[in-house]
């Protein structure tokens, strides 16, 4: 197929297995962040502060990280055509998908560390504990919708679940942030923010599931 | 022949080449399938459509429009009127808006204009009488059925393909079997445009190849070659310019405007057609290609539910509709405008 494929620009095999490991580091990425993010928030509960902007920054540095694996893709592989253009499209949709989930990470360390020296509720680090859940689950939908559309699609179907979990555990918060006199406005206003955006991240990860099921659906 | 004459007779021919090659094309469902860019699809096409003209149109027997004028013969005024006004519609709906539309349906439509007016500028015996209205029964039936045949046909045929890539477990095993239906859309669309470059160049160059001046053989020291091959070769050429320059519209039309194609389903939608002008030769059905072509793609858009673009379609249906007054029309015209030049 080598000269044919240079004639059509069709599936250079080398291409397409630089783009696999590719996806694969962004997948390590966004799931080695979140479960970073996991350890903060359970830090932060602890009052253990000396390893908070370590881990900070290295959230941050796997989110560069994975915002060069997405630069490597487009730049690199998706415009020499290493698939058929629909196969291309359907690529780039699952990378910006997995890019955002990571990017939703970020914000929530760095939220995190904005409110250091409060007390945080319990609620934070479980929330922390089903987002960083449904990223695992996410890597393996990832993994298997290459190689097994049934598998994948019971793996975001995982991830749903455990995302209802969260969002149970994130209105708990607010009902006791909104309603327990002990939280002062600014600790409202403080661990709304950091919920909310701890659950952005099993939100994206819930999203980048549905993709990945809309594909499964669509061909199997 | 005069040379003059001769030459006048051949830049026709390449006129009316070049208008068939602009909208006749068979190289869309790869472009909307994206194994192939416009460019790379036209440049083959063009290639190919040259190659099969020579090889392939040598055996040129095409009657035009004798069919419908049974019994009559229809003179070489008629002939060139009906190709120049078919022609010239079909360079007017390519050229404008890109709209596929059919070569018989525009050949019938000025047969029926020419035979109809001739009595009126002194053509004796010819009329509305001297038309086979039966035959155009059978052909005006054919394109009717010829869209539900396309679409029935080609809708199960891309449902099987489908079933067959259900097969496939994950995403990588998918990708394999669309690559592989790529390079089959590929070799498919080369065979069908070489094929199909040996049938319509009849259409262009019957009224010639007849000539006393397009018989025999030319000698080069050894080497014999046929002196039809020349107008062959104008005739290819003509077709292949017709598809680089012009056709490139119709092929984004088809490609791009009805639904979206992917190789698997653009390559069932091509093997149907096939399939179906195959069948329907051997049985004496008269079916139009570009009906069945159309009706293939928006059946194989419906099974794999993509959206089909209605008002595209509802556009190629009303070129469909007035392709056979407007021949009929441009006939009478260009017959009064070149009565008595031949």
């Amino acid at each position: 197929m080598g000269t044919f494929s240079r004639i059509f620009g069709l599936g250079d095999k080398d291409l397409q297995k630089q783009a696999d490991d590719l996806l694969l580091k962004l997948s390590k990425a966004l799931q080695s962040a979140s479960a970073k993010l996991h350890v903060c928030a359970d830090d932060w509960e602890d009052g253990k502060m000396k390893n908070l902007d370590a881990l900070q920054s290295e959230i941050i540095g796997l989110e560069r990280e994975a915002d060069t694996v997405k630069e490597e893709l487009y730049d690199k592989i998706f415009s020499k055509r290493a698939y058929l253009p629909q196969q291309t499209q359907e690529r780039y949709e699952l990378v910006q998908h997995m890019d955002n989930v990571v990017d939703a990470t970020e914000e929530a360390v760095r939220m995190m560390l904005v409110g250091r020296n409060y007390e945080p509720p319990d609620e934070i680090a479980e929330i922390a504990k089903k987002s960083w859940i449904c990223t695992d689950l996410l890597q393996d939908a990832v993994k298997y919708l290459f190689t097994d559309f049934q598998k994948s699609v019971e793996y975001t179907m995982k991830i749903d679940r455990v995302r209802e979990e969260a969002r149970d555990l994130h209105f708990e918060l607010l009902e006791k942030l909104f309603n327990d006199k002990k939280y002062k406005a600014k600790e409202v206003s403080l661990f709304r923010a950091v919920s909310d955006r701890l659950i952005l991240v099993a939100v994206r990860a819930e999203n980048t599931g549905d993709f990945i099921r809309t594909i499964a659906v669509k061909y199997s | 022949m005069e040379p003059v004459l001769l030459g006048v007779l051949l830049v026709i021919s390449f006129l009316v080449a070049f208008a068939i090659g602009s909208n006749d094309e068979a190289m869309a469902p790869a472009v909307g399938a994206k194994v192939f860019t416009v460019n790379v699809a036209v440049a083959i096409g063009g290639l190919i459509t040259v190659l099969g003209a020579v090889t392939l149109g040598g055996n040129v027997s095409e009657k035009v429009g004798s069919d419908l004028v049974g019994g009559l013969t229809l003179t070489t005024e008629m002939v060139f009127a009906i190709l120049i006004s078919m022609a010239i519609w079909l360079l007017i709906a390519s050229a404008t808006k890109g709209l596929p539309i059919s070569t018989t349906q525009c050949i019938v439509g000025s047969v029926i204009g020419v035979a109809i007016f001739a009595p009126v500028i002194g053509y004796a015996g010819w009329g509305a009488e001297a038309i086979d209205w039966f035959v155009v029964l059978e052909v005006f039936a054919g394109w009717i059925i010829s869209p539900v045949i396309g679409f029935f046909i080609a809708a199960g045929v891309f449902a099987v393909v489908r079933r067959i890539q259900k097969r496939a477990k994950g995403l990588s095993g998918l990708e394999r079997q669309e690559r592989l239906a790529s390079y089959g859309l590929a070799a498919f669309l080369v065979w069908t445009s070489l094929s199909r470059g040996g049938n319509d160049v009849a259409n262009a160059i019957a009224p010639i190849v007849v000539l006393p001046d397009f018989q025999g053989t030319l000698d080069f020291g050894s080497i014999n070659l046929p002196i039809v091959l020349l107008p062959l070769l104008i005739g290819g050429i003509g077709m292949a310019l017709g598809l680089i320059i012009v056709g490139r519209k119709v092929i984004r039309t088809l490609a791009t405007e009805v639904v979206t194609l992917s190789p698997s389903s653009a390559l069932s939608a091509s093997v149907s057609v096939a399939l179906i002008m195959f069948v329907g030769t051997i049985l004496g059905l008269p079916l139009s290609g570009t009906h069945v072509l159309v009706a293939a793609l928006i059946a194989v858009g419906w099974v794999s539910e993509t959206p089909v673009q209605m008002k595209q379609v509802k556009d190629i249906l009303v070129s469909w509709i007035i392709t056979v007054p407007i021949s009929a029309i441009l006939g009478i015209v260009v017959l009064t405008v070149i009565q008595g030049s031949f």
